[in-house]
């Protein structure tokens, strides 16, 4: 079996993806299951849940409407709380039960939709998936259902795509809303915190997409597609702020998307950093590490849409421990989630970088902040450097 | 908190919210289920035990969760959170898995790699499977037979994470608890001085004279919560008579009596005085030992109850499920006590609570009870809209009513919390004045998951190698149960 494990917990899955993604845009997520993804969800996958309301309900599938495809009564349901709570719109997510019972979650939508009057969208969960799987396809269908093409200022505007707690932790998301007004651009939207619908409805609007973790890039791909947006790829962690901020001004002024801004060379006989984590995240920190000393890095990510990001000395898609625990060996330094400790040889120094979507709200009160000079204080309290 | 814009900008007045029958007068009620299933919200309220809670009360055992991702978050996060993950392991399975005949296989080959990697290999080892794996008619038995095959000597234990079937015969915390002491050996000898108490999360309050009771008269009160050692909890096995005092135990209890063939004996807490009375009575007879004279101990519970009442007045009062299995019946206890209170939540009303609420429609006719799931309670200005009073003039009992009713003065108590008998109304008593006195911070406080359990975010913890503590590691080795008091 692929993904196994007797010391490390596994990461959110794709229906805490769908909720996170679409959690403050105003609409209400349903989840087809009998018990549980709600609750483990605003436990330990949504810090927002105390500060910002949100309606994220499961339908409390039972045995005997899983049995006889009891379909009706999830749309009875669906139509009766819709109409007492007047959500903007529903989106639709599968559990594992529900997606082997077969349920046409897209014809469900379509007739809810017609019923109720406003938007309803089922996305292809089914909680085998990461949260990127669920998020990333979160925000394409609510931007297919919400984006207008719209007019371009002169001023440059950008979009930050792939935004969710699960990926950026709270103080970086205020940190990279302050360096994305530092050099020049107009913020346009945030996709999808701070963000309402009508963020969603100018995505179009922007000169570029910055995709911040691999939850964003479908959206990009998509919104590159329709609106001929092009997009480029990181998050600015020390000093490859510099260089991604440049990558944005040349995708901006060219309209040609840069996929190169997280390719990394290998330098021989500098230092072995491996990285565990979300692909974009890890990879901007590889190439953040560069200049201190780490120039062979491997990344290692258990999650989708690692595709596009890693190379070829990387290991994608695999959440196995024990291939994780033979990946870790010969580095000078571990780059993960503090959990990610359970498996690292003892000897070898280890960066500390809470990501909630693994372990969820253990770490969130001991947050880093990476952004620009952000990452040399971290590397100095941490003893790194 | 920021509403976004979708909270309903004109909540529902309480009236309006009737309508929906998601609260109700106590006088429209129907009996067993007063409300209509829809939907459903999740409170924020972490501190009842779930399966993994409970199934680490097993000393040395190992939880093994076969399930998908989504499924398998909440049950890991739990082990996480409380440094137990040391003692539990997970699968995680694929659509291919799910849907091209694999299961069984890859199944069986995943539990071995995870048993020969398990150090010290541990007596026994609760197998986790779900529904999914149900739903495709995975052959459990055949399973079983080759991982008994496999590893002879090591103790597997089908258990089960269903909560499709949790309004369709025994909950999964019921199953849960009669799996736990299914490995539990038939003994070459049974103790005749010696009870044990089945099902309770929580060791039994030795204040009880349910608990005086048995140790005055030389028995041994064996309970899970208080064993220590896999040793411990074979004995279980060794009492004559088993013991339940609350409905969820009564499944365990009847399989393990049939299975050990043990007289066993339901004697239900409750908050009704007859009730207690008669508990201990029937206690006396079967056993044969004294009933010592009560009298004292009713009429000091009684008066602590009127103490207290001259004190709060009018204050309202609010109770829910998850402070004790019969919040009805400490419904009726207070109004009978002339106490004023007004909701009680619940989602469904257990059969042992039948008299008491029917005595409750009569007396009571003011009393709300609320629907704990309903959507709409996400929304902090519909809860405050139509659960008036709010705020910290209520006196909340058990956390869901304290997040229901938004006040910080609550009792912190879960499961009953081992109390019984008359020391339940003394210490539930003691426990109101201290809520009276010194308000919690509730949001952090019920956030916590399971009550009374080493916890990361209250700063207990860890596992060895993430903090080197020795109380770390002590935590992480053996997740019990304090037997002090639990209570916070």
């Amino acid at each position: 079996m692929n993904d196994c494990a007797s010391l490390l917990p596994t990461y959110a899955s794709d229906t805490s993806g769908v909720a996170s993604a679409l959690y403050e845009l105003g609409g209400m997520t349903v989840i087809h299951d009998a018990s549980g993804c709600n609750s483990t969800y605003s436990t330990f996958d949504e810090p927002r849940w105390y500060d910002q309301e949100s309606l994220v309900v499961i339908s409390a599938l039972t045995e005997s409407d899983a049995v006889l495809g009891n379909e009706q009564k999830l749309i009875d349901d669906c139509l009766e709380q819709a109409r007492l709570l007047k959500p903007k719109f529903l989106s639709l997510a599968n559990s594992p039960l529900a997606m082997l019972m077969g349920c046409d979650m897209e014809a469900i939508a379509n007739q809810i939709e017609r019923e109720l009057g406003i938007p309803c969208f089922a996305i292809a969960s089914n909680g085998i998936h990461s949260y990127v799987a669920g998020a990333s396809q979160a925000f394409v269908a609510i931007a297919n259902r919400f984006a207008r093409p719209c007019q371009r200022s002169e001023e440059k505007s950008l979009n930050l795509l792939g935004l969710t707690p699960l990926d950026i932790g709270k103080n970086e998301l205020s940190e990279l809303l302050r360096w994305s007004k530092s050099f020049g651009f107009r913020r346009n939207a945030c996709v999808a915190q701070h963000c309402d619908l009508s963020h969603i409805e100018r995505l179009g609007a922007a000169h570029v997409n910055l995709v911040l973790s691999s939850t964003g890039l479908p959206l990009a791909k998509a919104l590159a597609e329709r609106f001929g947006t092009p997009y480029v790829t990181g998050r600015p962690y020390g000093l490859f702020a510099e260089q991604l901020a440049e990558a944005l001004w040349q995708a901006a002024d060219s309209g040609q998307s840069s996929t190169k801004t997280l390719a990394r060379g290998q330098k021989p006989q500098s230092l072995r950093v491996a990285l565990v984590g979300e692909s974009v995240t890890m990879a901007s920190m590889a190439r953040a590490l560069a200049p201190y000393g780490y120039g062979q890095s491997r990344i290692f990510c258990p999650l989708e849409g690692w595709e596009a990001i890693l190379g070829e000395k990387d290991l994608g898609g695999v959440e196995n421990e024990d291939t994780l625990a033979d990946f870790l060996k010969d580095c000078d330094l571990i780059v993960g989630d503090p959990l990610y400790r359970l498996v690292a040889p003892v000897s070898c120094p280890f960066l500390p970088l809470p990501h909630a979507a693994f372990s969820g709200r253990a770490y969130l009160s001991v947050e880093h902040s990476l952004i620009q000079q952000g990452l040399e204080d971290v590397l100095v309290r941490e003893g790194i450097c | 908190m920021s509403a976004i814009n979708l909270c309903p900008r004109n909540p529902m007045s309480s009236q309006a919210f009737a309508a929906s029958q998601d609260l109700l007068p106590i006088t429209q009620a129907s009996f067993p289920e007063p409300f209509a299933q829809s939907l459903e919200f999740n409170a924020p309220v972490r501190g009842p035990w779930n399966i993994v809670h409970m199934a680490l009360q097993i000393p040395e055992a190992h939880l093994l969760y076969i399930c998908a991702r989504g499924c398998l978050r909440g049950v890991i996060m739990t082990a996480a959170e409380m440094g137990a993950m040391a003692r539990l392991s997970w699968i995680g399975l694929t659509e291919e898995e799910l849907t091209c005949g694999l299961l069984d296989d890859r199944c069986f080959e995943a539990i071995c790699h995870i048993v020969e990697k398990l150090s010290p290999r541990p007596p026994l080892i609760l197998l986790y499977l779900s529904c999914v794996h149900k739903f495709v008619q995975m052959d459990y038995p055949a399973l079983l037979a080759r991982l008994n095959e496999r590893f002879p000597g090591l103790r597997f234990l089908d258990c089960h994470m269903m909560p499709t079937m949790r309004k369709s015969g025994p909950t999964d915390e019921e199953r849960t608890k009669s799996k736990m002491y299914e490995a539990i050996e038939r003994p070459a000898k049974q103790e005749e001085r010696a009870i044990t108490l089945v099902g309770n999360d929580w060791p039994l309050c030795e204040q009880s004279q349910l608990f005086q009771m048995l140790h005055g008269a030389g028995y041994t009160l064996r309970e899970l919560a208080r064993c220590r050692s896999y040793a411990d909890y074979q004995k279980l096995g060794t009492s004559r008579l088993l013991l339940t005092t609350h409905a969820d135990a009564l499944f365990a209890a009847q399989n393990l009596s049939t299975r050990l063939e043990r007289e066993h004996i339901h004697l239900p807490a409750s908050f009704s005085l007859t009730e207690i009375q008669s508990n201990l009575t029937t206690l006396s007879q079967i056993l044969g030992i004294p009933l010592p004279d009560l009298s004292a101990q009713k009429a000091a519970a009684l008066n602590e109850l009127c103490a207290l009442q001259n004190s709060l007045g009018k204050r309202p009062i609010t109770i829910d499920y998850t402070l004790s299995m019969r919040p009805l019946s400490l419904a009726r206890l207070l109004i009978e006590q002339n106490f004023c209170v007004t909701h009680v939540f619940l989602d469904a009303i257990a059969a042992p609570e039948e008299d008491d609420f029917r005595w409750l429609q009569q007396h009571a006719k003011d009393l709300l009870l609320v629907y704990t799931r309903a959507p709409a309670w996400r929304f902090a200005e519909q809860r405050a809209t139509c659960l008036k009073p709010q705020g910290d003039e209520v006196l909340a009992l058990g956390q869901k009513a304290a997040f229901f009713s938004g006040t910080n003065h609550f009792v912190n108590c879960v499961a009953g919390g081992g109390l019984y008998d008359y020391a339940a109304i003394t210490t539930l008593v003691r426990l109101m004045r201290e809520a009276l006195e010194k308000p919690k911070d509730r949001r952090r406080v019920i956030q916590y998951k399971g009550l009374g359990l080493p916890s990361c975010l209250s700063g207990q913890l860890c596992h060895p190698r993430l903090a080197k503590t020795k109380a770390a590691k002590n935590a992480a080795t053996h997740a019990s149960v304090s037997t002090t008091k639990g209570f916070a």
